[in-house]
């Protein structure tokens, strides 16, 4: 098909190497990027018992970028990695930037499907059709930035694409991830385990041939009108600070979370040194784009100085890198109290160099502090687990680096306890320290994985997708900015009222989250960045993507078909938890969001026990599941053509 | 008359050069509001949040006091603290 590469598939049990074409039918149903991964993680499992454990060979991990990565849109291009989770046991996948997506499309692989185990630690080189499955025994045990020197120096290509795993992933680290491109991962839900757990240190990609577009004159069309649409306000402040800018913003409505998450408001001093104008003005020296064909380049390059007035500043000046994002400054410098750039960015860097999560790494400090805070932990615990009088009061950054090193390196007690999280740890730690009361109210989690770092309560909409989301908890499947941002005339357009756009009321929330899921699902499969939205949603419509899409591959479609698109890779994956026995209860949050009331204003004494109910059971039937089990109708699964998937979900009991 | 804190971001800290200031306006209503600030800091200002073709407020940059966005007729109370910024959420591509 035009517009389209293959699927690569390579066995690392047998070192065997195949090719597979994209049909015509599967590039219909599910466009590609995270659709068509989605696809065949579905089918992968239809051979296997979905509970297999996820770090045996018989997991399958997928790389894919959709038919707009690696062209000259300007959206930029993220790679979906496609998995069971080793975090949660459930679906799992990730994004990343960086340019391996772009080299292995532009070497004609839109899918890479990894299955088996090699005997030894192996890296994946692929240099246009040439497949070699190499010896990695000398690079085992590298941090990644090693890694990747030694990788491009022994194929003699610097720009060469490049993803590898660190000692987290290599140590079957839960969190694990896979970092792309120096300081860009495939951060959530253990991707980088997946990889280790297979021997697999490391992919390098290069691609020669580009990406061949079916009506080029369209196609440049659709890239002017998605320039024009660039001259919002909004754009320029996200242009500059990226997610950072979302430190003040978050200030100002109420969705900062302090000290794991104890509070809900940050003092306005620590703001103060934790927004972006204070990084921008200091640290900044210039803009980047993390994948190819980004035209808005909202990551930033940074330079420690030393003379910042920072706490750290003098300990990391000269240190270079990516600038911390927006859940780096909410894990370290808000909930482990470290409003100190120097060491978020360095902090940030250490995650990415271990190869680990920052939002399931960085949560396992801050659950420390609270312990240590409430006298449930104290030195003689951490000397036993640690070989040394750790201590863990807030902002403690000796504490903060060790946990996360330990962690990775699985040396010592500390760093087992914590191999799979803060929430599996609990079970352990209690055993070990006899509380008298379970320690699991002080994880904020979902499904035993972190969450993303904000204070949800107060949004309905996001402690709902939370809940729901098929990866576990976190806000990249139906977050959006119509509920924090007060955006009614999105919610007007969508559905033909204001009240998604109103704050602290359950107006439509529950539709807004699952609407917010499709949309989110097209996006992926489309092979663009989701940050893409921050144009304006009504402006980068997926009527705009559809015309994109159109002209690339010369599918026919508008954005309807692209939202429907996106209902139906949003059903496979909770088809793939309704086959693990995932049901309404699953769909909840943690102890603290559910049951605590916000302590401070605005929205003083919320919790999501007064709201969830309702709006769960109207996301169900917007989604049109059954809201007494959560599981898919026979109806909406032949809506929506996915009659085989019915079969099997019969077949198991798991539908409605 | 009243007094207000106003603090601004991004392409509205662009154009005052101040993060923050204390300002005593006649009006109660946040169009009084912009409109002095305004005649402070030029129409560049106002235009970042009315569509001068329409009048309407724009939906992309917000005003907001005690965790509300303010419409352009909502009355100011003495002492608020409003916050001139643009309508973002989400911080990870992970």
């Amino acid at each position: 098909m035009k517009g389209y590469g293959s699927i690569l598939r390579v066995d690392l049990t047998t070192s065997a190497v195949s090719h597979d074409p994209i049909t015509a039918e599967l590039a219909r149903q599910y466009l590609g990027g995270g659709g068509i991964n989605d696809r065949l993680l579905w089918d992968h499992f239809l051979k296997l018992d979905p509970r297999i454990d996820p770090c045996s060979p018989d997991n399958v991990l997928i790389a894919g970028l959709g038919p707009l990565g690696a062209t000259g849109l300007g959206l930029g291009s993220k790679m979906k990695w496609t998995f069971k989770s080793p975090m949660t046991g459930i679906f799992g996948d990730s994004v990343s930037g960086g340019n391996l997506a772009t080299q292995l499309r532009w070497a004609g692989h839109d899918h890479l499907v990894i299955t088996g185990r090699a005997a030894q630690p192996v890296y994946l080189r692929i240099d246009n059709d040439r497949v070699e499955i190499r010896d990695a025994r000398h690079l085992w045990g590298k941090r990644v930035s090693e890694c990747m020197a030694v990788l491009r120096h022994e194929v003699g290509d610097e720009e060469v694409g490049i993803a590898c795993i660190g000692p987290a992933g290599e140590n079957l680290v839960a969190f694990a991830s896979i970092t792309v491109a120096d300081d860009r991962s495939a951060g959530r839900m253990g991707a980088g385990c997946v990889a280790g757990s297979k021997n697999l240190k490391a992919i390098v990609a290069r691609g020669d041939r580009g990406v061949p577009i079916h009506d080029p004159q369209a196609f440049v069309e659709v890239t002017r009108e998605i320039f024009q649409a660039m001259e919002e306000p909004v754009f320029g402040d996200f242009k500059r600070s990226g997610t950072r800018s979302v430190v003040e913003v978050y200030h100002r409505i109420g969705s900062n979370a302090y000290h794991n998450n104890m509070y809900g408001t940050v003092p306005d001093e620590k703001i103060a040194r934790m927004n972006a104008h204070w990084f921008d003005r200091r640290m900044k020296t210039h803009d980047l784009a993390c994948s190819a064909g980004c035209t808005i380049a909202c990551d930033t390059w940074c330079r420690v100085r030393g003379d910042e007035g920072a706490p750290s500043a003098l300990r990391f000046a000269g240190h270079q890198g990516h600038a911390p994002e927006y859940l780096s400054v909410a894990v370290f410098g808000m909930n482990c109290d470290l409003p100190d750039y120097p060491a978020i960015t360095y902090l940030q860097h250490l995650c990415n160099e271990l190869g680990m999560d920052i939002q399931d790494g960085g949560s396992i400090p801050s659950f420390l502090m609270e312990l240590w805070e409430r006298g449930l932990i104290t030195q003689r615990e951490t000397t036993r687990w640690a070989g040394r009088p750790l201590r863990f009061d807030w902002g403690n950054m000796e504490s903060v680096e060790e946990t996360l090193r330990s962690i990775a390196y699985q040396d010592n007690r500390l760093g087992q306890i914590f191999r799979r999280g803060a929430y599996r740890a609990t079970e352990e730690l209690e055993r070990e320290l006899e509380p008298d009361h379970s320690l699991r109210r002080y994880v904020v989690h979902g499904k035993g994985g972190a969450t993303f770092h904000e204070e949800n309560r107060r949004f309905l909409s996001w402690a709902l997708c939370m809940a729901v989301s098929t990866r576990g908890c976190d806000h990249l499947k139906g977050g959006q900015q119509v509920e924090k941002a007060f955006r009614e005339d999105i919610s007007q357009a969508w559905f033909g009222d204001p009240g998604a756009g109103r704050g602290r009321v359950p107006d439509l929330k529950g539709p807004l989250v699952a609407y917010s899921e499709h949309r989110k699902a097209a996006f992926d499969a489309s092979g663009v960045c989701f940050f893409s939205r921050r144009i304006g949603p009504l402006v980068a419509s997926l009527d705009l993507l559809a015309r994109a899409c159109q002209a690339a591959t010369g599918l026919t479609l508008t954005g309807e078909d692209l939202y429907c698109i996106g209902e139906r890779i949003y059903n496979l994956e909770k088809a793939f938890n309704s086959r693990l026995g995932l049901r309404r209860a699953d769909d909840s949050l943690c102890e603290r969001w559910m049951h605590e009331p916000v302590p401070e204003e605005p929205g003083k004494g919320m919790k999501a026990a007064d709201y969830f109910d309702q709006i769960l059971s109207e996301y169900y039937t917007f989604h049109g599941w059954d809201p007494r089990t959560s599981l898919q109708t026979r109806q909406k699964l032949r809506e929506l053509e996915l009659e085989d998937v019915e079969e099997v979900l019969a077949r198991e009991g798991a539908v409605a | 008359m009243i007094e207000v804190k106003v603090s601004y971001q991004g392409p509205f800290l662009d154009i005052t050069r101040k993060k923050e200031e204390r300002v005593r306006l006649d009006g109660l209503q946040v169009r009084d509001l912009i409109d002095l600030l305004a005649r402070c800091y030029g129409d560049r200002f106002k235009n970042l949040l009315i569509d001068p073709s329409t009048g309407q407020d724009k939906r992309s940059v917000i005003v907001i006091a005690n965790g509300r966005r303010l419409d352009l007729d909502t009355e100011l109370r003495p002492g608020e603290e409003v916050s001139f910024l643009t309508a973002i959420a989400g911080g990870s591509g992970r």
